[in-house]
């Protein structure tokens, strides 16, 4: 079923509207979440959770990409499992070793910002400066740190050896690094 | 505003919807485009192989026989026909073994992760790349003058014929440099070697030490990442090759010991 009568499905208030998300996008979002949280369970719970933030938020939004949105969705509510459950042992999951990377480049681990006025700016500057990098460059940062897609599953779908993806974060994360200090941020 | 690790992952919860979707669209269509190797078409000549067999049967029990039975013209013709099929069957045999061996030859060099290509490819894989990877770094196939025309990776598709000396001693001496404690600002220039002596495949990055003042390479080898002083002949040396073999494309330094 495509996308805009998915939607109109959730305005509609039609139960129907999850079971045809669950059909179209569960593997989609629950990859989303198990890149974060390691873990079967935890991943199904995240997405049933997910499911559950859109059929509240639907209406009064109607997103124009519904698998951005529930993308989204699904990265938050497992982000914030993820530091529920994890706050004082590892779990190995990608997410986890992608925070890590970021430490190459100097950048502090853990969390400094309280409100989500702040993410939103953060994220825009992100994006902004995105846009000024090479489309290759950008998407292989978007699927390491948003999806937190594997480094073998990037290298595969760009026939890149490790050792180039690995070389193309680093200097993807300097440069945002730099961008975002020239914007008054310290990291 | 400090800004931590966390705080960068979980802003990207607020990224452009476009440019996830972009990415999630990359993501679906991106696959490393092979073109087919001759090798690959060696199993759709089996069936000559056999009839390069047959035929050499046929014409041994025939050419064994027909002097026993009178040589006439027609005879000898039909030998002589069925000889030259056998030959030219041989020969295409041949030929096609020659350019397994030649595809087997840039797949050992290119590496088990790459895609490779025969060197016909290449011009045309360059022209369509040129320009769409950017010039902010750079990298070079080379390989051992005269052994193929050109490695095409999946990423990178220029061959260069040789490596000249001086640059081969600057680029594989680097490993046996004493690290320096020296904090490095902006990166110059960007190229990789593989199967150097030390370590797999490394990236070395030439840039400008932190004061701006002179030159360090930046590389990983087995003992991780390392900072190496250079000069500026050396920054020099490594420039104008970039300059002149890739200028606006990549160049990927692939080295052998083959």
């Amino acid at each position: 079923m495509e996308d805009a009568k998915i939607v109109d499905l959730y305005w509609e208030r039609d139960e129907d509207a999850i079971n045809q998300t669950q059909i179209k996008y569960e593997r989609y979002l629950m990859k989303v979440a198990d890149n974060i949280l390691n873990n079967t369970e935890d991943s199904s719970e995240s997405v049933n959770d997910t499911y559950l933030k859109a059929w509240n938020s639907m209406p009064p939004h109607r997103p124009s990409m519904l698998s951005t949105f529930l993308g989204k969705i699904t990265r938050r509510v497992s982000i914030d499992l993820y530091r529920k459950k994890h706050a004082d042992k590892r779990c190995g999951s990608e997410y986890e070793v992608s925070l890590q990377e970021m430490q190459e480049n100097g950048i502090e681990p853990a969390g400094a910002m309280e409100n989500e006025s702040e993410y939103m700016d953060l994220g825009k500057y992100i994006s902004d400066y995105l846009k000024t990098i090479s489309e290759d460059n950008r998407n292989i940062f978007i699927r390491r740190y948003f999806h937190c897609d594997p480094l073998k599953d990037i290298c595969t779908s760009y026939g890149f050896s490790e050792s180039k993806v690995k070389s193309i974060l680093f200097r993807v994360r300097g440069g945002l690094k730099e961008y975002l200090e020239k914007e008054g941020y310290s990291l | 505003m400090k800004v931590k690790a966390e705080d960068i992952s979980y802003a990207l919860n607020f990224l452009d919807d476009e440019l996830i979707a972009e990415c999630d669209k990359a993501r679906e269509e991106v696959k490393v485009t092979s073109i087919p190797k001759k090798k690959a078409k060696i199993t759709s000549f089996m069936p000559f192989i056999a009839a390069a067999a047959a035929l050499l049967l046929i014409g041994g029990v025939l050419i064994a026989v027909l002097p026993k039975m009178g040589s006439t013209t027609m005879y000898k013709d039909s030998v002589s026909k069925i000889e030259e099929t056998v030959a030219a069957v041989d020969n295409a045999v041949e030929n096609e073994q020659a350019d397994e061996t030649v595809s087997e030859e840039i797949d050992r060099n290119a590496g088990d992760d790459s895609t490779s290509y025969l060197a016909d490819d290449i011009s045309e894989m360059v022209d369509s790349m040129d320009g769409e990877l950017g010039s902010d770094y750079y990298s070079a196939t080379i390989v051992p003058g005269g052994q193929v025309d050109g490695i095409l990776t999946s990423e990178v598709h220029i061959a260069c014929s040789a490596l000249d000396d001086e640059i081969y001693d600057l680029v594989t001496g680097l490993g046996g440099r004493e690290d320096i404690e020296e904090e490095y600002g902006n990166t110059l220039l960007s190229f990789y070697v593989e199967d150097v002596p030390y370590g797999e495949a490394v990236e070395y990055d030439l840039c400008e030490d932190s004061d701006g003042s002179s030159y360090v390479f930046v590389f990983e080898d087995d003992d991780g990442k390392r900072i190496v002083p250079a000069n500026e002949d050396e920054y020099e040396l490594l420039r104008q090759l970039i300059d002149e073999q890739a200028a606006n494309s990549i160049l990927y330094i692939y080295m052998s010991e083959n």
